[in-house]
């Protein structure tokens, strides 16, 4: 019995292990691609901030209990998703560019994108 | 303008009738049943009142009653006296009352135990009135003289609309009806609980027994066309005409539409404002007004129709609204207007129905409607959204993303060359 609780507690301790050893491997790897780049690092903070503002006022949202200016709601909440995304998009073709799309067409799609998004959301807001 | 319309529709009904519907009126009677010196004071208060009285007189060899002249009514009152002669069917089929009916004739139809006409009954149960057959009499053991002639007091009348209650007695000696469900049969008098009809010649038939029989009864189409049925003809006799002439004179009054006659003068609806559909059409939300204003003839004059019980409904399918209408203080002489006051329409766009439905039993049926549209807000009705102050917070959220975004463009720009030559490097 005694063994076999042992046993468990090493597998427990093992996996617990194991996974700081996974997030800390990922954290390193993450740190090597991003410490060299200031553009990772500035589309990653932008990341963050767009995450921030979408938390915001989805908690805005719930806490006041109304969806009562929606389309206010989801131009906001929409424009922080769609910003993301983008931004994501364009993360993804600044690590590896696709095949026949240059870093600097993807900039530019990415600001053509935006604009667009901007344009939406301030017109749906009304 | 309006005042002096009415007035001189009031001067036309002054002049021709006291009915507000016509005044030719036909009565057909049996020369061997009756004889009409029986009944001057029932016929001289419809003379005193203008009707102008044809005679039919029914034998056995008369020609056709004709009620129409080509498609024309040629009367606007019936008057059926009991009729025993059996060439009647022919003479005036049931096909042809219930056709003058249909028309807008009123009628007055009176049965005895040996006078009902197989046409008046017949027509009479498409109504649903059944009054009992040949030789079936109305009997009362618990009346003081005979157990023919009842008495009845007079403030049993079940519809105050038709006969007011008053303290008289009213004689009857004659038969009873069943009546049908209908909503449009107005029952007037009830046979007491202590009477029941029966067969004068052979024993055991029974056709009502104790108040599930009516001595009169009355029925009004849903075009207000009126009729009444009375079992009993000594109920219009001169020997009785001192206790029944109350009764006899309202019921006939009822019947030929000189009372319980309501009309809508006008009605009209408008913003609360005072602007009306044509100004501004209604959009949803809008606070408006209705307005009806209401009459009732009461045989010489057009006077203010009173009632607490008249709604208002607003509908699309279903009522969205239904008001109780309350009388605006300044009566006039001639008509009682009604408001609904000030309310908001529904925040539903669509077709909407203004009606004022007003069906009750004993007075004239009337309905006033009016198509009109609700519209939706327009989109330049809306709040825009900075008056909103909920969405003070979303719209921070958009241009702190714009902002952010335009700032994030410039450091990305401006950082491009120097951070690409590491790069190539590293890939390098």
């Amino acid at each position: 019995m005694v063994s076999k609780i042992a046993k468990r507690k090493a597998e427990a301790s093992g996996s617990s292990s194991k996974f700081s050893e996974t997030f800390s491997a990922s954290w390193n790897a993450y740190y090597k691609q991003v410490s060299g780049n200031l553009h990772l690092r500035l589309i990653d903070s932008f990341l963050v901030v767009l995450v921030a503002a979408g938390i915001v006022q989805f908690l805005f949202a719930c806490i006041i209990g109304d969806s009562f200016p929606l389309n206010a709601f989801l131009a906001g909440f929409c424009a922080c998703v769609g910003q993301f995304v983008l931004l994501v998009s364009l993360r993804m073709q600044w690590v590896e560019p696709f095949p026949g799309v240059s870093r600097d067409r993807a900039f530019v799609e990415f600001v053509g994108g935006s604009l667009v998004l901007h344009f939406l959301s301030l017109h749906f807001v009304n | 303008m309006l005042g002096l319309l009415i007035a001189l529709v009031q001067l036309i009904a002054f002049t021709q009738a006291k009915s507000s519907s016509g005044s030719r009126s036909l009565v057909i009677f049996d020369q061997r049943l009756i004889y009409l010196d029986d009944y001057s004071v029932f016929l001289g208060s419809l003379k005193e009142r203008s009707f102008e009285l044809d005679y039919a007189p029914v034998t056995n060899d008369s020609t056709p009653v004709e009620l129409f002249d080509g498609e024309a009514r040629r009367y606007d009152n019936l008057i059926v006296f009991p009729i025993k002669s059996r060439h009647f069917n022919k003479q005036l089929s049931a096909e042809k009352l219930l056709n003058f009916y249909n028309e807008g004739g009123e009628i007055m139809a009176i049965t005895t135990p040996d006078g009902v006409a197989d046409n008046v009954r017949v027509f009479l149960n498409q109504l649903g009135i059944f009054p009992s057959p040949k030789n079936y009499q109305l009997r009362d053991y618990f009346q003081d003289n005979s157990e023919l002639v009842l008495h009845l007091p007079a403030s049993k009348v079940l519809n105050e609309h038709v006969v007011p209650k008053n303290d008289g007695e009213i004689v009857y000696q004659g038969s009873a009806a069943l009546l049908g469900d209908s909503d449009l049969i107005i029952p007037v008098l009830q046979a007491p609980r202590t009477s029941y009809s029966e067969d004068g010649q052979k024993q055991g038939g029974k056709w009502t027994i104790g108040s599930q029989g009516y001595l009169a009864a009355s029925f009004q189409t849903l075009k207000n066309t009126r009729l009444s049925w009375v079992g009993s003809v000594d109920l219009f006799s001169d020997k009785n005409s001192d206790s029944n002439k109350h009764f006899v004179q309202e019921l006939t009054k009822w019947t030929f539409k000189e009372k319980s006659v309501v009309e809508v003068v006008c009605s009209n609806h408008a913003h609360s404002n005072g602007l009306d559909y044509s100004d501004v059409p209604y959009k949803i939300k809008d606070e408006v007004v209705y307005n009806i204003s209401l009459r009732e003839w009461e045989g010489e004059k057009w006077v203010p129709f009173v009632a607490d019980d008249i709604q208002f409904e607003l509908r699309m399918v279903d009522p969205y609204y239904r008001i109780t209408l309350t009388p605006i203080g300044d009566s006039s002489f001639t008509f009682q207007t009604y408001t609904t006051s000030k309310f908001n329409l529904p925040d539903h766009h669509g077709i909407f129905t203004f009606v004022v439905d007003y069906k009750r039993s004993g007075l004239s049926f009337f309905t006033d409607k009016d198509v009109k549209a609700i519209r939706h807000l327009a989109n330049d009705e809306y709040p825009r959204s900075w008056v909103i102050t909920n969405s003070w917070v979303y719209l921070t959220a958009i241009y702190s993303v714009i902002f952010t975004w335009v700032i994030f463009v410039a450091l990305f720009v401006g950082v491009k060359k120097s951070a690409n030559v590491p790069i190539e490097k590293k890939t390098n």
